[in-house]
């Protein structure tokens, strides 16, 4: 049995397996509405179908309102269903941004290579950079941050503020905040986030 | 569909066109069909370095203001039968050159070899554009200094903003005794600067300048340690995998008896 129903408030609480595959609950819907408890001739029940925190598809909830009409069994009061999270895009640079480069990422991104000495970055949002950076970065929304392992003679700006020089092989996290830059390193990251 | 493979570095005297001569050697020598290209107009010395600068009787001067063929231009290598110099001239300037002429040009040769080997001059300016605008490929030649590598990344910077994604590099110049005495980057430092893959190691030698000087260049010479240095940087550019040439050190009783730099 992967379908609870409960009387909750002059309604029947339909408490839907989650983990179960969706076709097995579906045809287990399907028969508990043919169920003599359901075939009445004057006396629709009102439904409310709980599926936790199963994401139902189009194609899933067509077949899922189907199944409903055709029982002609009860009155559709209502779905819980999760909300779909909005996917998070991030841009990802594969290479080494070489000397003379100057790029503007408006996205989350991550740079697998390093910032070479003499390349520039600015970013407006998240920017990863995996193997270091050498030359500079520069903030161009008050939110963005930057996060690298490993600054060698780095330059941060923010804004006109500059973090100059920065040399680092520890975690460490660039932000903005008051008109100032402020940087959290190793552990404290976590706390930031 | 020949390749067309431009050799660069950005700053000067790091052996750009020593490198050029010898892997175009060392190509002619697999009985490829190659022509190197002199790329510093108004200025030239792969012929001198080739000791091809007596035969050189037309320039490219000479094709565009209709004088003759390009075919007359090119100066075949009588040691290397399938290596054909196009010579470079004083006379003429980049002003005077028309990306027109330049794309008919290279159209002409990519029919005749399997490789073309531009040299690029020194720096990143009109020349620089020039020949790295008609090539497919680059090789960035580099020495184990700051300002060399430095240069260099500028140069793949550019290179990748023109569209040329196959870019790998040669180490030139380089010196063991100075990396072990610390005086000197390490290979390992090239990579991570420049995150290119190695094409090959050439060893600092005496006999590149005296080679250059003659006319006669290293790769000619058979049993040199430079002429397996290019020999294998041409296997590399071949498409074969080998490994990178070893300095052997001289003993401490070869250094008493016969002497070492």
């Amino acid at each position: 049995m992967y379908i609870l129903v409960k009387g909750l408030n002059g309604r029947l609480v339909f408490m839907m397996d989650d983990e179960v595959d969706f076709h097995i609950l579906m045809k287990e819907l399907k028969s508990l509405l043919k169920e003599s408890l359901f075939v009445s001739k004057d006396y629709f029940p009102k439904a409310f179908f709980d599926f936790k925190s199963r994401i139902l598809n189009e194609s899933q909830m067509k077949t899922f309102l189907h199944i409903i009409l055709e029982s002609q069994a009860v009155i559709f009061d209502g779905i819980a269903i999760e909300k779909a999270k909005p996917v998070q895009h991030m841009k990802l640079i594969d290479r080494t941004i070489h000397a003379g480069e100057i790029i503007t990422v408006y996205e989350d991104t991550l740079i697998t290579g390093q910032i070479n000495p003499g390349a520039i970055v600015y970013f407006k949002s998240r920017l990863y950079v995996l193997k270091g950076i050498m030359g500079t970065v520069e903030g161009i929304n008050e939110n963005a941050i930057v996060s690298s392992s490993c600054y060698k003679n780095a330059n941060i700006r923010y804004f006109g503020n500059v973090r100059q020089d920065f040399t680092s092989l520890e975690m460490t996290l660039f932000y903005y905040k008051d008109k100032q830059i402020y940087l959290n390193k190793g552990d404290e990251l976590i706390c930031q986030e | 569909m020949s390749r067309i493979i431009v050799v660069t570095s950005g700053k000067g005297g790091v052996g750009k066109s020593s490198v050029s001569v010898n892997l175009a050697m060392a190509l002619a020598d697999h009985q490829l069909k190659v022509c190197l290209i002199d790329g510093d107009f108004g200025l030239k010395n792969l012929d001198v370095m080739m000791g091809l600068e007596n035969r050189v009787v037309y320039d490219l001067n000479d094709v565009v203001e209709g004088r003759c063929d390009i075919r007359q231009v090119l100066v075949k290598d009588k040691r290397m039968h399938t290596l054909h110099l196009l010579p470079a001239c004083k006379s003429l300037s980049f002003d005077q050159l028309d990306t027109k002429i330049m794309e008919s040009l290279i159209h002409h040769l990519e029919k005749e070899y399997d490789f073309i080997i531009i040299d690029s001059p020194a720096g990143v300016e009109q020349g620089f554009n020039y020949a790295t605008s008609i090539a497919h490929e680059a090789i960035v030649v580099v020495n184990l200094d700051l300002a060399s590598l430095r240069d260099s990344d500028r140069v793949v910077g550019l290179l990748m903003k023109k569209g040329i994604h196959q870019i790998s590099m040669v180490i030139n110049k380089m010196n063991q005794d100075d990396i072990e005495s610390g005086k000197s980057l390490m290979v390992s430092d090239a990579i991570d600067i420049l995150s290119l893959p190695v094409l090959g190691i050439v060893y600092d030698h005496h006999d590149m300048i005296e080679a250059n000087n003659k006319g006669m260049p290293v790769y000619l010479k058979k049993d040199h340690l430079l002429h397996k240095c290019f020999h294998h940087i041409a296997l590399r550019v071949l498409g074969h995998k080998v490994d990178y040439v070893q300095c052997k050190k001289r003993g401490w009783f070869s250094r008493i008896i016969l002497g070492i730099e």
